[in-house]
């Protein structure tokens, strides 16, 4: 099956680095530091994602459809020509669309108790009641 | 897809010019990537590097110790990327063994081996076809063909046991060139068994047959080659593995410098031993060849297991 076909409940289960590298390229197109900066930005700074971690995912999300590889390359006067852009295809933003509805329920059903003062007094008190 | 806007095309955030020219950490990271499989590094390297001296830079900027903290979690990253890259590489090939696909080039190995095994077999029913230097381009031939379903099945076999693979493909390829050459330069040579020369000779030839038993023991060891297979193309090649396993010793006890086709009592017997083992490791080669060269299309008959 190619890319192109696939669904977005047809691929596989992302990793978490993988979620957070697709959410960090979002509508840009970036290349690897430009990804590692936004990850630290959007995590608040607890992720910092190293070269490797950032590239073996990358090599994943190519083979899976859900990233590409921008032809452009930029000026040599403001940037090196060695560095690749990243953006998502079609098929990534439906991924990314989904994991972050998925999220966004989680959160929505966490919130309720994770933000009280006592989360754990107050599940019980639910449980209870 | 919609495109960030003039300013944020390549990203908003970094404050990027030209890469600086590699140092001494640069460097030093640059070589560490050979941890990585072959294939992703030639991909990946240069980037990788880059984003590397990105990370140094901004640690130089904000404070000194931010460069030790920076090298400690590159390496960290770069111990469990590495490990996990090589094994999801060894896990991508053992699913890809699930079908049976010969590339062109597999198959045109395959069709170099039939025709290498069937020329060896030959003279078993056309006696004097193949006299002087044809004799000399029937039995390169035949050499070449062990060495070319050692390459043809390489990348299965060690996608499932490397180090199993390389000693099995180095074997038949090593021994196949070898006893080429000694071949060749032997051309006009009456005995080329005879004499100091001759030793070397009558190794490259006993390393031939053997390297083909020792393929086929390490191909049933592994058993990765035919997985994919139909069930006929799967059974045709274990038994051509098996035939090579029997054959190449036999055909190895009637090099004529170690004179045991003479012996009084047993000579007629080994040299039956030797003829038998000699079609068997012709037959081996081209049925293994046959296999590569029209197997694919039966469909995956045998399961992964890996």
């Amino acid at each position: 099956m190619t890319a192109t076909t696939k669904q977005p409940d047809q691929t596989p289960p992302l990793s978490r680095v993988a979620v957070y590298i697709l959410l960090a390229i979002g509508p840009e197109e970036r290349h690897g530091y430009a990804i590692m900066h936004e990850v630290r930005r959007i995590t608040g700074g607890a992720v910092k994602l190293g070269p490797g971690a950032i590239y073996t995912t990358i090599k994943r999300l190519l083979a899976d459809g859900l990233i590409e590889e921008s032809d452009e390359r930029p000026d040599s006067d403001l940037d090196d020509q060695r560095r690749r852009y990243y953006r998502l295809t079609a098929l990534g933003r439906s991924v990314a669309a989904a994991e972050v509805r998925r999220l966004d329920a989680m959160v929505a059903s966490a919130r309720p108790w994770a933000l009280t003062p006592d989360p754990f007094r107050a599940l019980l008190d639910r449980s209870r009641a | 897809m919609g495109v960030a806007q003039a300013p944020g095309r390549f990203g908003t955030d970094p404050d990027f010019g030209a890469a600086p020219r590699l140092g001494l950490s640069e460097r030093i990271y640059a070589g560490l990537l050979l941890a990585y499989p072959g294939q992703f590094r030639k991909r990946y390297a240069d980037e990788m590097v880059l984003l590397f001296g990105d990370q140094l830079r901004d640690a130089r900027a904000a404070n000194g110790a931010g460069v030790t903290a920076t090298w400690i979690r590159t390496l960290l990253d770069l111990v469990s990327s590495a490990v996990g890259e090589h094994l999801r590489k060894d896990r991508d090939m053992a699913q890809s063994l699930a079908t049976f696909e010969p590339t062109r080039s597999m198959r045109g190995l395959g069709l170099l081996a039939v025709v290498g095994g069937c020329l060896l077999i030959g003279v078993f029913f056309w006696t004097g076809l193949f006299a002087g230097p044809d004799n000399t381009v029937r039995l390169v031939l035949f050499a070449l063909s062990g060495a070319a379903v050692g390459l043809a099945f390489h990348r299965r076999q060690s996608a499932v046991a490397p180090r199993l693979a390389l000693v099995a493909t180095a074997a038949v390829v090593v021994a196949g060139l070898w006893y080429s050459t000694s071949n060749i330069l032997a051309l006009n040579a009456p005995r080329p068994w005879a004499g100091a020369g001759g030793l070397v000779y009558s190794l490259s030839s006993m390393s031939l047959w053997l390297s083909a038993a020792l393929f086929g023991a390490i191909a049933l060891r592994i058993d990765a080659a035919w997985r994919g297979m139909s069930r006929w193309f799967t059974a045709t090649a274990r038994m051509a593995a098996l035939i090579l396993v029997i054959g190449g010793p036999l055909a190895a006890l009637g090099d004529d410098r170690w004179g045991l086709t003479d012996d009084a009592t047993y000579g007629t017997l080994i040299s039956q031993a030797a003829l038998l083992g000699v079609f068997l490791t012709g037959a081996g080669w081209a049925l293994l060849g046959a296999v590569l060269a029209l197997g694919g299309r039966g469909g995956g008959g045998s399961r992964v297991k890996a």
